[in-house]
C-alpha cells in the first residue's frame, strides 16, 4: 500500500473548522474533509461539556446530546479568543493566565442579548462561566485531536479507492489581526494532534490570495480588494496580482474592521421569527389579545437548537439545491416553547429580515462598510473587490451588494465558482459544493500553497512615521512634521521588520531630559502618502508643506484642527499611538527604571518605531534607544507617595519607556 | 321565637359541639325548653325515616330470589351475620333521617359505600318507595355493583338490565325503555326493569320529561362536578330527571363519592349546588359563563364561595383564611401580645391578609401563645391549647361547614390498618465501620456500620448494649417523640457521614438535604417513623444491589403470601429496571415459581384473574405497565413493594388503592425502598410526611391534590429555574415590583439589567374524557406525543406558531421513525438515511433532515413519505390529498399521527382508536393537573443553586400539606 503525501488546511472559525485538502498523484485533487458527508458543510468548532458524565464531547458529537442544556456549549473560537491582545496588559495577562491554568469556561449564550466580556474576570464576576476538570488550553488539545481523528477517518475513505494510505501534512490559517501568542498555540495544538509542525502557517489574506492564485480568478496588474465577512466582523485587504506572484498589501486599511458579520444576520433572523411567534397560541390559554394570553419566551437553555437551525436556514437558501422539492415551501426554523414550533422561512421572508428588501439592516451595513472603502482616494485605482467568507452564501446578499457597488465603476466578485460547475457533481462528501466554496476559499488556498510550495509578499499599503519638529530660521521657529518611516510600497518579509526613528538633524520627540517626568507629546502615524508625494508632489493643495534643509516637509501641527481634519480627508493621516491632542498624556512616553516610575534628570534617547509582521499589521512603539544611550549615564528620582525622591545615577540604556498606544487597530 | 333561642351564624356555626355548649352552659334548661323537647322527639316518631326497619344484623351473605326491588325476605335477611357494619348502617341511617334520601353519601375510600347504597335502597324498597330505580356508575365498576345489588342484596340475578356499550354503540334511552317495559301511572312513565347503565351511555341520553325513575344512584359522583364534558352532560340529565322526581314527590338520589373533591373547593360547587337546590335548574348545567345562568344559581354560589368556603377557592387556602378568622375573632389579644412582644406590629399592619399568614402561623408555633392552655377536654380531660383550639375550629368548618353540609360524610373508621416500611438508601463511596455521634439526651453514642455491607443493619452502641437505630431511638427518647428524636438521630449520623465521605458532594448533590431528610423525618407520623430504615450503601456496590437484596428478603419473608411490586413507570428508558430486576427474580430458585408479569403486552383481566385465583396465593406480580396501577383490581393481595417510588403523588396513591379497597381482608403492608441521592428519596420523605401512604384519612387525594390545584408554575428563561407557587400569592406578588423578579443567577441579573422577570408557563395537561388518555406536559420539553408511548419514543408536539392556529401535531419525523416499512421487516427498513441520523441524534432538526432526504437517491420512497415539505402537510395534508401519515395503512403509531384540532375552549376529539371512531367520540379537555409531580421534576433537574432551592421548595410544599393533613385528620366526626 502506497502513500499519498496529502496536504491539509485548517481554518478554524467561528463555529465551524473548515479543512480543505490537496494532493497531487498526477492529477491535483482538492476537496474538504468533513464528519458526516449527508449533514454537514464542515466540522462544528464547539466542545459541551456534560455535566452528569463530566466529559467533553466535540464537534458533531455535540448533536448527541439529546434533552439535556445547552448551556455548556462553548467555541473552541472563544477560548482561544483569550490569547489575543487585550484592551490592557493586565487583562491580557490574566486572560492568557485562564487559557493556560484555570478551569473556567463561557457559557453559550444566544441571542447577543448577553455578550461576552473580553475580559474573563470579569466573565467569572458576573457568573457567565462554568467550571469543568481541564483547561482551555486542554479542551483545545481533545479538540484538536478529534479533528486529526475526522481527518484521518476521512481521508482513509478518500484514498481507499487508490489503495493508498495518508501522509499528513497540516497547515493552517489565522484570522486577521492575529496576535503572535494566538498563532503559536494554534501551531502547538496543530503539531501536537497531528504530531507534525504545520507546513504553511498563513494569515487569511494570504491564503485568500492563495486561492484566487490557483483558481485563476486574476488578471495581471489587477489591484483588488478583497473583503473578508467573518461571523463577527467584517475586514479588507488590497491585493495585487503581478506576473511574478502576488502582492498583498497590509492589512491596516483605513477602514477598521466593523462588528458586523455572520452572527447580526442570524439576530435578523432570530428577531424575525420570535416577532412573528409572539402572538402565538399557548397551549390551554386564550388567545393573543384576550386576558390571559400568555406568550412563552424561549428557555436559555434551548438555543443552541434555534441558532443551529438559523445558519442551516441560511445556508440552505443560499443552495441552488433550494428550489428543489424538498424546500419548496421554505426553510424550517424550529423553536422551543410548550410546543415545538415549525416555522418556515422563504427567501423573501429571509431578504426582508436581513433588510435587502427595505435597504436597510445587517445588508446595509455591509453595503456602507464597503463603500466608504472604495471612495477613498486610495483605492482609485480599484477596479474590482472580491467578498469572501460564509455570509458571502448568504441568499441575496450578493446581489444587494452589486446594486450599490458596481455603478461605482468596481466589479463585485466572489471566490465561488458558477453553478453550471456544479452541474452533475455528485456530493460524495469530499467535494466542495456550490453553497461552499466561499466558505473554503481560505482553507483551500491554504492547502494548495502547500502543496505547490507557494509564498506570497506581502507590501505595505501605507507609509508611517512620526511626528517630528524641526528648528527653522534663526531659531525661534519650531516645524512639527511628519518624518516617513517606512513607505508604502516596501516588500514586507515573511517574518516582518521594524522600523524607526529618523535621521539625526531631526529634533524633539526622540530625546528627553532636565528634569522631566514624562517625553513631549508624540506621534507616530500612517498615511496613504508617500515621501516621494510629500517631497515631489503637491496632490493635495490643502495641505502644508515648508521647506528645510533641502526637504519638503510635511507640517502635521496637532494643535490645528482644521489641518488635522484636512490631512485626514486629503492624505489618510492617521495617529496609532495615544492621541492627537498635545495635551493628552496618551501621547506622552512615562520613564521607569526596574519597572518603578521615574523622573530622568539628564537627557535620554527615546526611539519611536513600527513594527510589522509579516501580514503587514503594524504596530507603533517607544522604547530606549540603546545603541545611542550606549554607557552613557543620567540621574533618576523615584516616584515614591506622589513625590519624586531617592535621587540616583544609572546608565541610560537602563531607562524603560512605558507609550500609551490604545487607538492602534486591533 | 323568644330571641334567646335564635342561634347565630359565626365560625362556630358548623360545630354542634360548641352549640350545644353555648345552650347548656348560657340558656337555662326551662320547662319550655323540655316540653319543647319531648314535642321533638314526639314528631320524631311520626317520621317515615326516624329509624331502620330491617335490622341490620339480619343482613348476610346469601343469595336472594329475584324480584323487582330489594325486599324483606327472610331469606335473604334472616337473622344473625355481620355482613354490615356499624359505620355503614349509620350512614344509612343518617342519609334518610338527615337528608331525606337526597344528597351525597361521602364515606372515605374502602368504607364499603356500596353496601351503604344496598342498605338505603332495601329501606327504600320496604317503605314502598322504590317501584323503579337506576344505577349510574362508570363501565369499570358496573359488573361489581350487579353483583352486590343482585347477590349480596338479594335482587335476584339478571334483574338488573346493563345497558353498556356495544361495538361502540351507545344505547338511547328510549332504546332502554323499549327493551325493558315501561309502566304508566298518571302522566309518568317507569321502566318495568332496574336498569344499571353507565355513565358514558347515561351522559348521551335525551331527556323525557315523563320519565320518572323513583331512586337514582350515581356512582363516582365527583365527576359531576365537571362544568364541562360527558359529566357536564350528565350532570344536565340528572337535573332534569329531578324535575320529574320532584313533580312525582318522588326525590331520592343517592349520589356516592369517596373525594367530593380534590383540594379544589371550587370545583365542588356544581354538586353542592345540585344538592342543595335539590337538583338545581337543568339549565344551570350547561357550558356557559355564570353571567347567564339563573340567579338561584349565581346566589348560591356566592354563599358558598364566600360563606361556606370563607372566599376560599382551595383546601389550603381555606386554611390559611379560617386560622386567620378563628385567631383575629378569638384570639386578637393574645396576637397584639405575640406582635408587640417581637416587635412585628408594624409590620403585621402593612401586610395583606395574605401575607399575614405566615405571622399567624408563628404566633401558632409559639409555645407560649400557641402552647398557652385555653379549655379542657370534657371527655379526655386533655389540656387543650390555643393552637389546638384553631386546628380544632378549622376542622370544623372543613368537615362539617363544608363537606357535611351537603353530604354523610363518617370520620373514617376502617378496620383494616397500613403499615407503612420506608427503606432510605444512602449511597456512599466508602463507609465507615464506626461515627461516634453526640446522640439523644446529649450523649456519645458509637454507630456501628460494619455490617452493613453483609445487608444488616446499623447498629448504636449504648455502654455494652448493641440497638438498632429504631430501637435506640424508641427507648432512650426521653421527653422527645420518636419522629423528633429519629430526626435528630438521624441529622447528626448524616452529617458524620457526609464528613467522612470525600465523595459526598458528586453523590449528594442537592446542599441542603441532611436538614430536609431530617425535617420531614421530625414531622412524619410515629408510626411510620418506626418503619423507617436507613441503610447506607457502597456507591460501588450500587443501591440497585441493596435494593435487589432488600427486596429478595421482604419476598421471602412474605412466602405465603401475594406481593405487588411496582416501579417508576415515569423514568426514561435508561432508568426502567423492571425487566432487569423481573429477570433476576426469575433466577431465584425459591421465588421464580411465585412471579408473574404485568407487561404492556398482556391483558389486565387475564393477570388479574390469576394473581386473584386460590392456587397462587403466593404470587409475586411483577408490575411492569402502568396500567396496572389504576382500575386493577388487585385486593387479595395485601403487601406492595414500591421497588421505585414515582413523584407523582396521585400515581403513588393509585398503587395502594389497588390494595386498599373494599374487599381487603388483612392488614395492608406498604415497603418503598428509595435512594437518598435521588429525586424518589426526597419524594418518599415527602410523602411520609404528609401521610400520602400512611394515612388512613382516605383523603389522600386531597392531599395529593393540596400542593397541585390553582397552582401557577413559573420559569426563569435565563437560568431555567422553576417556582411553584399558589394563584392566589401569584396574583399579589404581580401587583409588587420585583415579587417575580429571579435573581438566582448573576446570569439572570445580566439578561435584563436587574433580574429576569419569572414568566407562568403553561402547564396543562389535556385528558380525555371517555378514554382518560392524557396528553402532558414537561416544563423543559413541552408536549410529548402520546403515541407508543411504551416505547419511550416520544417525540415532541409541534405547532405552526402562527396566530389563532390551534392545531398541533405529531413530528413528522416521529411518525416515520414508527412507519412500518422503515421498521425491522418492511422494505425500507435501514434505507433511510434521515432516519438513521433521527435516531442517532434525537434533537436533529428538521431542516437537516429536509437536507439529508433532498440529497438522499432512494428512489424506493415514496414522494409523500419524504421528510420534504411542511411537516404539518405532509402528516396531516389537505383534504383530499391522500398519502398523508395520518391515513397511512403503514403508520404503526397508535394513535397515527394526527392533528389535534383544538376549538376555543382548548378542546380536541380524542384520537386514540377507542375513541376517535365511536359516534360519540371523547374530547380532550385542558385539566390542571399533575402540576406538582411537574414541579418537583423540574426543580429537581435545576441544579445551578447546588440543590438548595430544591430542599427548601419541597419543604416548604411539605409543609403546607401537612396543615392539612393535619385538618383531615382531626375530623371528630357530627356532633349532634
Amino acid at each position: 500500500m502506497s502513500k499519498q503525501s496529502v496536504h491539509i488546511a485548517l481554518d478554524l472559525g467561528s463555529d465551524t473548522i473548515k479543512i480543505a485538502y490537496a494532493f497531487n498523484d498526477g492529477d491535483e485533487h482538492t476537496g474538504k474533509i468533513v464528519g458526516d458527508p449527508l449533514t454537514m458543510t464542515a466540522v462544528p468548532s464547539v466542545a459541551y461539556y456534560d455535566v452528569d458524565e463530566q466529559k467533553w464531547l466535540f464537534g458533531d458529537e455535540v448533536n448527541s446530546v439529546g434533552d439535556k442544556p445547552f448551556i455548556t456549549v462553548v467555541k473552541i473560537c472563544d477560548l482561544l479568543r483569550l490569547l489575543q491582545p487585550a484592551a490592557n496588559t493586565a487583562t491580557q495577562k490574566s486572560n492568557r493566565n485562564y487559557y493556560f491554568k484555570k478551569t473556567r469556561f463561557p457559557k453559550f449564550y444566544f441571542p447577543q442579548r448577553v455578550r461576552l466580556t473580553d475580559d474573563m474576570d470579569e466573565a467569572v464576576r458576573m457568573d457567565r462561566t462554568f467550571t469543568a476538570p481541564q483547561t482551555p488550553s486542554e479542551v483545545c488539545e481533545m479538540f484538536f485531536k478529534y479533528v486529526h481523528g475526522v481527518v484521518e477517518n476521512r481521508l482513509e475513505k478518500l484514498l481507499k479507492k487508490s489503495n493508498a494510505t495518508a501522509e499528513i501534512t497540516p497547515s493552517l490559517v489565522y484570522p486577521m489581526f492575529s496576535d503572535n501568542a494566538y498563532i503559536n498555540e494554534l501551531k502547538r495544538l496543530v503539531t501536537l494532534a497531528f504530531d507534525t509542525k504545520p507546513q504553511s502557517v498563513m494569515s487569511m489574506a494570504k491564503a485568500l490570495c492563495a486561492y484566487a492564485k490557483y483558481s485563476g480568478r486574476m488578471a495581471k496588474d489587477d489591484k483588488s480588494i478583497i473583503f473578508n465577512i467573518g461571523e463577527e466582523r467584517i475586514s479588507l485587504v488590497k491585493v495585487t496580482f503581478s506576473g511574478s506572484g502576488i502582492s498583498v498589501d497590509g492589512v491596516d486599511g483605513h477602514n477598521e474592521p466593523a462588528p458586523i458579520g455572520g452572527k447580526d444576520i442570524d439576530d435578523a433572523v432570530a428577531q424575525y421569527i420570535e416577532g412573528q411567534m409572539s402572538g402565538r397560541e399557548t397551549m390551554g390559554r386564550p388567545s393573543s389579545g384576550q386576558e390571559g394570553h400568555l406568550s412563552e419566551s424561549a428557555l436559555n437553555t434551548k438555543q443552541y437548537l434555534f441558532v443551529k437551525d438559523i445558519k442551516s436556514a441560511k445556508m440552505v437558501l443560499g443552495m441552488p439545491i433550494y428550489d428543489s422539492r424538498a424546500f419548496r415551501y421554505g426553510v424550517p426554523i424550529s423553536a422551543s416553547r410548550d410546543l415545538l414550533i415549525q416555522r418556515t422561512i422563504t427567501r423573501e421572508q429571509f431578504e426582508k429580515c436581513v433588510g435587502i428588501t427595505d435597504n436597510n439592516g445587517v445588508a446595509r451595513k455591509i453595503v456602507n462598510y464597503i463603500t466608504d472603502e472604495l471612495i477613498r482616494p486610495i483605492n482609485t485605482d480599484v477596479k474590482r473587490i472580491f467578498i469572501t467568507g460564509g455570509p458571502v452564501e448568504t441568499y441575496g446578499l450578493m446581489k444587494y451588494i452589486r446594486r450599490f457597488i458596481e455603478p461605482l465603476g468596481v466589479k463585485v466578485c466572489t471566490f465561488e465558482k458558477d453553478d453550471s460547475e456544479y452541474v452533475g457533481v455528485k456530493n460524495d462528501g469530499f467535494n466542495i459544493l456550490g453553497h461552499e466554496d466561499a466558505l473554503y476559499a481560505p482553507s483551500l488556498g491554504c492547502a494548495v500553497a502547500s502543496m505547490c510550495g507557494m509564498t506570497i509578499d506581502m507590501v505595505l499599503a501605507l507609509t508611517y512615521g512620526v511626528r517630528l519638529f524641526r528648528v527653522v530660521g534663526n531659531g525661534n521657529n519650531v516645524i512639527p512634521f511628519f518624518r516617513v518611516l517606512v513607505n508604502k510600497g516596501t516588500r514586507i518579509p515573511q517574518s516582518g521588520a521594524t522600523y524607526y526613528t529618523p535621521k539625526d538633524g531631526d529634533k524633539g520627540g526622540i530625546t528627553t531630559g532636565d528634569d522631566s517626568e514624562q517625553s513631549a507629546a508624540m506621534h507616530i502615524m500612517s498615511t496613504f502618502y508617500s515621501a516621494q508625494d510629500i517631497e515631489h508632489s503637491r496632490k493635495a493643495p490643502l495641505i502644508t508643506y515648508a521647506r528645510s534643509g533641502g526637504e519638503n516637509l510635511l507640517v502635521v501641527d496637532t494643535d490645528n484642527k482644521t489641518m488635522l481634519n484636512k490631512l485626514q480627508r486629503e492624505i489618510g493621516l492617521r495617529v496609532l499611538n495615544g492621541s492627537i491632542d498635545n495635551m493628552n498624556n496618551g501621547s506622552r512616553a512615562k520613564y521607569y527604571y526596574n519597572g518603578k516610575r521615574v523622573r530622568i534628570i539628564k537627557e535620554v534617547y527615546l526611539q519611536l518605531g513600527v513594527e510589522i509582521d509579516g501580514d503587514g499589521y503594524a504596530k507603533a512603539y517607544a522604547r530606549n534607544d540603546k545603541k545611542r544611550n550606549g554607557g552613557e549615564f543620567t540621574v533618576i528620582e523615584y516616584l515614591g507617595d506622589s513625590k519624586y525622591s531617592g535621587r540616583e545615577t544609572v546608565q541610560k540604556r537602563e531607562i524603560d519607556f512605558a507609550f500609551n498606544i490604545e487607538t492602534q487597530l486591533t | 321565637m323568644d330571641e334567646n333561642y335564635k342561634l347565630t351564624f359565626t365560625d362556630t356555626a358548623f360545630s354542634a359541639d360548641i352549640q350545644r355548649s353555648n345552650l347548656q352552659y348560657k340558656k337555662k334548661f326551662t320547662k319550655q325548653v323540655a316540653e319543647a323537647q319531648q314535642s321533638v322527639e314526639a314528631l320524631d316518631s311520626h317520621d317515615d325515616f326516624h329509624e331502620l326497619l330491617i335490622d341490620c344484623s339480619h343482613y348476610k351473605r346469601r343469595k336472594g330470589k329475584a324480584e323487582y326491588g330489594i325486599g324483606v325476605d327472610a331469606d335473604i335477611h334472616g337473622t344473625g351475620g355481620s355482613v354490615i357494619l356499624s359505620h355503614q348502617q349509620s350512614a344509612a341511617e343518617k342519609f334518610l333521617r338527615d337528608l331525606r334520601g337526597f344528597g351525597l353519601l361521602a364515606d372515605v375510600v374502602g368504607s364499603g359505600k356500596t353496601f351503604e347504597a344496598g342498605v338505603i335502597l332495601s329501606e327504600l324498597a320496604v317503605r314502598g318507595k322504590m317501584k323503579s330505580l337506576i344505577v349510574v356508575t362508570p363501565d369499570q365498576v358496573l359488573n361489581s355493583w350487579v353483583d352486590v345489588l343482585e347477590n349480596k342484596f338479594g335482587m335476584g340475578k339478571d334483574v338488573l338490565y346493563k345497558v353498556q356499550k356495544s361495538d361502540g354503540e351507545y344505547p338511547t334511552l328510549q332504546d332502554v325503555l323499549a327493551a325493558v317495559g315501561v309502566s304508566k301511572q298518571g302522566k309518568f312513565i317507569r321502566p318495568k326493569r332496574p336498569i344499571i347503565v353507565d355513565v358514558d351511555i347515561f351522559a348521551q341520553w335525551r331527556y323525557s320529561p315523563d320519565f320518572l325513575v323513583d331512586v337514582v344512584v350515581v356512582d363516582e359522583a365527583h365527576h359531576f362536578s365537571e362544568d364541562a364534558g360527558k359529566y357536564a352532560g350528565a350532570m344536565r340529565m340528572l337535573s332534569e330527571m329531578m324535575q320529574t322526581k320532584k313533580r312525582a314527590g318522588a326525590t331520592y338520589c343517592l349520589l356516592l363519592t369517596a373525594t367530593p373533591h380534590s383540594g379544589n373547593l371550587e370545583n365542588m360547587f356544581r354538586l353542592w349546588y345540585f344538592v342543595r337546590c335539590k337538583g338545581g335548574n337543568p339549565s344551570d348545567f350547561d357550558e356557559k359563563d355564570d353571567s347567564e345562568r339563573t340567579t338561584q344559581y349565581i346566589e348560591e354560589k356566592q354563599y358558598y364561595k364566600d360563606t361556606v368556603c370563607y372566599g376560599a377557592t382551595n383546601i389550603t387556602d381555606f386554611i390559611r383564611r379560617v386560622k386567620y378568622s378563628v385567631v383575629m375573632e378569638r384570639y386578637l389579644d393574645e396576637l397584639g401580645s405575640y406582635l408587640r412582644e417581637t416587635g412585628k406590629v408594624s409590620d403585621f399592619n402593612d401586610k395583606s391578609p395574605y401575607d399575614r399568614a405566615q405571622y399567624i402561623d408563628d404566633f401558632l408555633n409559639a409555645a407560649k401563645y400557641g402552647g398557652k392552655k385555653v379549655s379542657t377536654d370534657k371527655i379526655t380531660g386533655l389540656t387543650v391549647t390555643l393552637k389546638d383550639d384553631v386546628l380544632k375550629r378549622i376542622s370544623d368548618a372543613y368537615h362539617n361547614g363544608v363537606l357535611r353540609s351537603i353530604m354523610i360524610r363518617q370520620p373514617n373508621k376502617l378496620s383494616k390498618r397500613k403499615s407503612v416500611h420506608n427503606y432510605f438508601f444512602y449511597p456512599m463511596s466508602s463507609i465507615p465501620e464506626t461515627v461516634s455521634i453526640t446522640g439523644l439526651n446529649e450523649k456519645k453514642v458509637t454507630v456501628d456500620f460494619s455490617h452493613v455491607a453483609e445487608g444488616g443493619q446499623p447498629v448504636v452502641k449504648v455502654g455494652s448494649e448493641e440497638l438498632s437505630l429504631i430501637d435506640y431511638v424508641k427507648n432512650l427518647r426521653g421527653n422527645l417523640s420518636v419522629e423528633q428524636a429519629y430526626s435528630h438521630v438521624l441529622n447528626s449520623i448524616l452529617n458524620k457521614l457526609a464528613a467522612s465521605d470525600p465523595q459526598t458532594k458528586s453523590i449528594h448533590t442537592k446542599s441542603g438535604y441532611i436538614t430536609y431528610y431530617a425535617d420531614r423525618l421530625r414531622n412524619t407520623h410515629g408510626a411510620v417513623a418506626k418503619q423507617t430504615y436507613f441503610l447506607p450503601v457502597l456507591q460501588s456496590e450500587s443501591v440497585k444491589d441493596s435494593k435487589f437484596q432488600t427486596a429478595v428478603r421482604i419476598l421471602k419473608q412474605h412466602k405465603d403470601k401475594r406481593v405487588l411490586v411496582f416501579f417508576d413507570y415515569n423514568l426514561g428508558k435508561s432508568e426502567r429496571i423492571y425487566d432487569e430486576v423481573c429477570d433476576a427474580l426469575l433466577r431465584d430458585p425459591e421465588l421464580k415459581d411465585r412471579i408473574i408479569v404485568g407487561d404492556d403486552a398482556a391483558d389486565v383481566h387475564a393477570v388479574e384473574r390469576e394473581f386473584n385465583s386460590e392456587k397462587r396465593s403466593d404470587a409475586i406480580l411483577i408490575v411492569k405497565d402502568a396500567k396496572y396501577t389504576e382500575g386493577a383490581n388487585l385486593q387479595e393481595s395485601s403487601i406492595i413493594i414500591n421497588y421505585q417510588v414515582t413523584y407523582d403523588p396521585l400515581a403513588m396513591d393509585q398503587r395502594i388503592g389497588r390494595i386498599f379497597r373494599l374487599g381487603q381482608k388483612n392488614d395492608v403492608t406498604v415497603y418503598s425502598l428509595a435512594d437518598m441521592s435521588k429525586l424518589e428519596g426526597f419524594a418518599l420523605a415527602y410523602f411520609a410526611e404528609i401521610g400520602l401512604l400512611s394515612g388512613n384519612t382516605g383523603d389522600a387525594t386531597i392531599l395529593a391534590g393540596s400542593n397541585s390545584d390553582q397552582m401557577v408554575a413559573l420559569r426563569c428563561n435565563a437560568c431555567g429555574r422553576v417556582v411553584l407557587m399558589s394563584k392566589e400569592a401569584y396574583d399579589e406578588k404581580r401587583k409588587k415590583k420585583d415579587a417575580l423578579v429571579c435573581r438566582a443567577e448573576t446570569q439572570c441579573i445580566d439578561a435584563y439589567g436587574n433580574g429576569t422577570e419569572m414568566c407562568e408557563i403553561t402547564v396543562y395537561d389535556f385528558k380525555c374524557d371517555s378514554c382518560g388518555t392524557v396528553l402532558t406536559r414537561s416544563v423543559s420539553d413541552g408536549y410529548m406525543c402520546f403515541s407508543n408511548v411504551e416505547n419511550g419514543e416520544r417525540g415532541r408536539m409541534c405547532n405552526s406558531g402562527e396566530k389563532g392556529d390551534r392545531s398541533i401535531y405529531c413530528r413528522k419525523i416521529c411518525a416515520i421513525s414508527h412507519c412500518k416499512r422503515f421498521n425491522k421487516g418492511g422494505h425500507m427498513y435501514g434505507k433511510c438515511p434521515a432516519l438513521k441520523r433521527f435516531k442517532d441524534v434525537s434533537n436533529v432538526s428538521d431542516v437537516e433532515l429536509m437536507r439529508i432526504c433532498a440529497m438522499c437517491d432512494n428512489e424506493d420512497c415514496w414522494d409523500k413519505c419524504k421528510i420534504a415539505g411542511l411537516p404539518k402537510e405532509q402528516i396531516i395534508g389537505e383534504a383530499g390529498e391522500g398519502g398523508r401519515c395520518s391515513d397511512c395503512d403503514y403508520a404503526g403509531c397508535s394513535p397515527k399521527p394526527y392533528a389535534l384540532e383544538f376549538n376555543d375552549k382548548w378542546e380536541a376529539d380524542c384520537p386514540m382508536p377507542g375513541c376517535s371512531t365511536r359516534r360519540n367520540h371523547g374530547k380532550l379537555r385542558p385539566v390542571v393537573a399533575r402540576t406538582f409531580a411537574t414541579f418537583i421534576s423540574e426543580l429537581w433537574k435545576f441544579d445551578h443553586d447546588g440543590g438548595e432551592g430544591f430542599c427548601q421548595n419541597l419543604g416548604e410544599q411539605a409543609e403546607i400539606v401537612t396543615d392539612v393533613r393535619r385538618i383531615l385528620e382531626r375530623d371528630d366526626g357530627e356532633k349532634e
